[in-house]
């Protein structure tokens, strides 16, 4: 039992990184999904935000400029792997692979050491505090949740409007009694974060721009038929995309304290993985788009590592349950490094369920 | 099918009810960044310091495979286990684990510079790998007094590469040897620099670098060829065919660490009483079959 609770407590830390990392899954979705175009320079942005942010908040900026800083940064990297692309002809892919190994150079630049450790006190998450900023961000969190209902009152047909802003308040109810509960800030001002993100692209993607730029991946030739400058909704996607890459990497440094140039490599696959498993799992319907598909995608991805990190005392106890021998259980226990073979069977299991129930449906 | 699954996991997780022998022992969480000849060796110094002793510890081992995030999620684990102590191999997993917890006493290992890696809190201290370079270049005087330049390889995203970057440098213009610097980021970028470097140098020194660790054959066989001298940071470059080092052992390592853990738990000092250490560096080892075929015979004085 005792080794469940240890997973279960450790539950809303997935949750956190789950959230943080969704904003760079929701990046990639832009590029990958709505743009079709598969972008590697993630790889780079992404520690380019937490480096950015280091270098800003060293020398005493305010965490929020930084953020600010570091979304910049990252649309830079986007405009140059989109210019690459769009002005110089180069392949999408390969044009993302060169600008990701440049910003290699870049990044241990920025600074000048390859991994920089933020205090704490310099750091967003440093400077909240549940006694003085409790109140506020429920505040903020109403006032948020008032706009979207507006927002999704002029959008959506009444119905989904009442059952999306259900789900939302149960959500808002949970946090808060979480929050309210354990004190734990980090976790209200991440979901703020997230949330307030979640609205501006929401509020973008549904705009004229937004529908432009979903229809430019779909088919290319309508929109130029339609005397719309495609290349330059190309590099404007491409920017949108690894601002929020490089803005989740900052965010992600403030929370962890630490940027290291090595230990972002394979972030692509992060965000894929939360796309492809979020969209394998949930069904796009009226109450629920595609953003969201994504950030419930990315927790349930971080849940997923937390238990395969966990394996090993279940798998423990299972044994002892048997009876066996302390030696043979040594040789069966499950080794630190199995975890990402467990991890990639339990995601492969659960697509393999879900495909299986959508063709029985059929 | 979805109440199979909830059904299957249930079951599975109904194992962990079984009831288990509860015994007054100490829990130790050890979080080791990626799996690493040396870094395995400062976790086995350890376990094996509290072996000696006859202590019954039980040990929780987690590998971050490389990413900061599930080091975090390791970190928190460790917490809600309720372990007694961290043993934090290598810089990032200190640094995340100091960032996680201000309560729980932490001991790192194979940590370069821990005050610039922000690693200095009250419940933090443990030893750190920094080698003597410039002692280690002045025996390659006495071995063969013709050198003028040596080559140095590293990997620019390890923080404690770096800093023996800028010792290496100090060094080098304090004995009036030249260098020759090559930065690496990937393991197959090293054939290609080592190739650059033979040519240009007389001898090359390799850090105590992850990366470069791990590549010690190839670049220790290149340089022999070329009856070149190869002089390793510590003793594990040495087995791996390195001529020499006069530094550290990781498993050395891992045992001062286990020591000072030891004298947390058991002894119950205050750990914030306790600074950091660094080893002594006076073991001199010499992998016998690279002399060989360099034809450098070692005097007795030497050693």
């Amino acid at each position: 039992m005792e080794d469940l609770m240890i997973f279960i407590a450790v539950m809303p830390e997935s949750i956190k990184i789950g959230l943080i990392y969704s904003i760079m899954a929701m990046g990639v979705y832009i590029s990958y999904k709505i743009l079709d175009f598969p972008d590697l320079t993630v790889d780079g942005s992404f520690p380019l935000g937490g480096f950015v942010f280091a270098y800003f908040s060293i020398l005493g900026y305010h965490p929020l400029m930084a953020l600010i800083f570091s979304a910049l940064a990252g649309a830079t990297a986007g405009f140059l792997t989109g210019f690459l692309h769009v002005k110089l002809g180069i392949d999408k892919l390969l044009s993302g692979i060169l600008v990701m190994i440049g910003l290699y150079s870049v990044n241990a630049r920025i600074i000048g050491t390859p991994s920089v450790f933020v205090e704490s006190s310099k750091s967003f998450y440093g400077m909240v505090n549940y006694e003085y900023h409790f109140t506020y961000f429920i505040i903020l969190n109403i006032l948020l949740l008032i706009i979207k209902l507006y927002y999704d009152y002029n959008i959506k047909v009444n119905k989904y409007v009442v059952k999306s802003f259900a789900i939302y308040l149960i959500l808002f109810a949970i946090t808060t009694y979480y929050t309210y509960y354990s004190e734990d800030i980090v976790m209200l001002a991440t979901i703020t974060l997230v949330f307030v993100i979640k609205l501006i692209l929401d509020y973008i993607l549904t705009s004229k721009f937004g529908f432009i730029l979903r229809a430019l991946g779909d088919n290319e030739n309508i929109v130029i038929s339609l005397g719309v400058n495609s290349k330059k909704v190309k590099l404007l996607g491409l920017m949108l995309s690894n601002a929020l890459v490089s803005l989740s990497g900052s965010i992600f440094t403030q929370y962890i304290g630490v940027v290291d140039i090595s230990s972002s490599v394979g972030t692509i696959v992060i965000g894929l993985a939360s796309i492809i498993f979020g969209l394998g799992i949930i069904k796009k319907s009226r109450t629920i788009n595609y953003l969201s598909i994504i950030i419930i995608g990315s927790i349930v991805y971080f849940i997923i590592i937390n238990f395969a990190l966990n394996s090993n005392y279940i798998t423990n106890s299972i044994y002892t349950a048997f009876n066996l021998s302390p030696e043979t259980i040594t040789k069966l226990s499950i080794k630190p490094t199995d975890i990402k073979i467990i991890t990639a069977t339990l995601l492969a299991v659960i697509l393999g369920l879900e495909y299986s129930k959508k063709k029985k449906v059929k | 099918m979805f109440k199979k699954i909830l059904l299957c996991l249930m079951l599975l997780c109904s194992f962990s009810c079984v009831k288990k022998e509860k015994s007054k022992e100490i829990k130790i969480g050890i979080i080791q960044i990626v799996a690493h000849p040396a870094l395995d060796k400062a976790r086995d110094g350890f376990k094996d310091y509290f072996k000696e002793k006859n202590i019954d510890i039980k040990f929780t081992e987690q590998n971050a495979n490389a990413e900061i995030s599930s080091a975090n999620l390791i970190i928190n684990n460790f917490i809600h286990e309720k372990v007694s102590l961290i043993y934090a191999i290598a810089t990032p997993t200190a640094q995340t684990a100091l960032n996680v917890t201000k309560d729980i006493p932490i001991i790192y290992s194979a940590v370069t510079d821990p005050i610039s890696a922000g690693l200095v809190a009250s419940n933090i201290t443990g030893v750190s790998d920094r080698v003597d370079i410039k002692s280690q270049l002045e025996l390659l005087k006495k071995i063969k007094d013709d050198i003028k330049t040596i080559s140095f390889i590293y990997n620019s995203s390890e923080s404690n590469s770096i800093i023996q970057l800028e010792n290496f440098k100090k060094a080098c213009e304090e004995l009036g040897y030249f260098y020759e610097i090559k930065s690496v980021t990937q393991a197959n970028e090293i054939p290609q620099a080592i190739q650059y470097l033979v040519n240009k140098s007389d001898a090359i020194y390799t850090p105590t670098d992850n990366l470069i660790a791990s590549m010690i054959p190839i670049i220790s066989s290149t340089f022999i060829e070329k009856s070149k001298i190869v002089v390793g940071a510590e003793s594990a470059h040495v087995d791996a065919g390195a001529l020499y080092t006069k530094g550290i052992d990781y498993y050395e390592l891992g045992k001062k660490a286990g020591e000072i853990a030891y004298e947390v738990l058991i002894n119950k000092k205050d750990i914030s009483s306790l600074e950091y250490i660094t080893l002594d560096l006076n073991d001199i080892k010499i992998n016998k079959e690279t002399a060989k075929k360099l034809n450098i015979s070692i005097s007795e004085d030497f050693k």
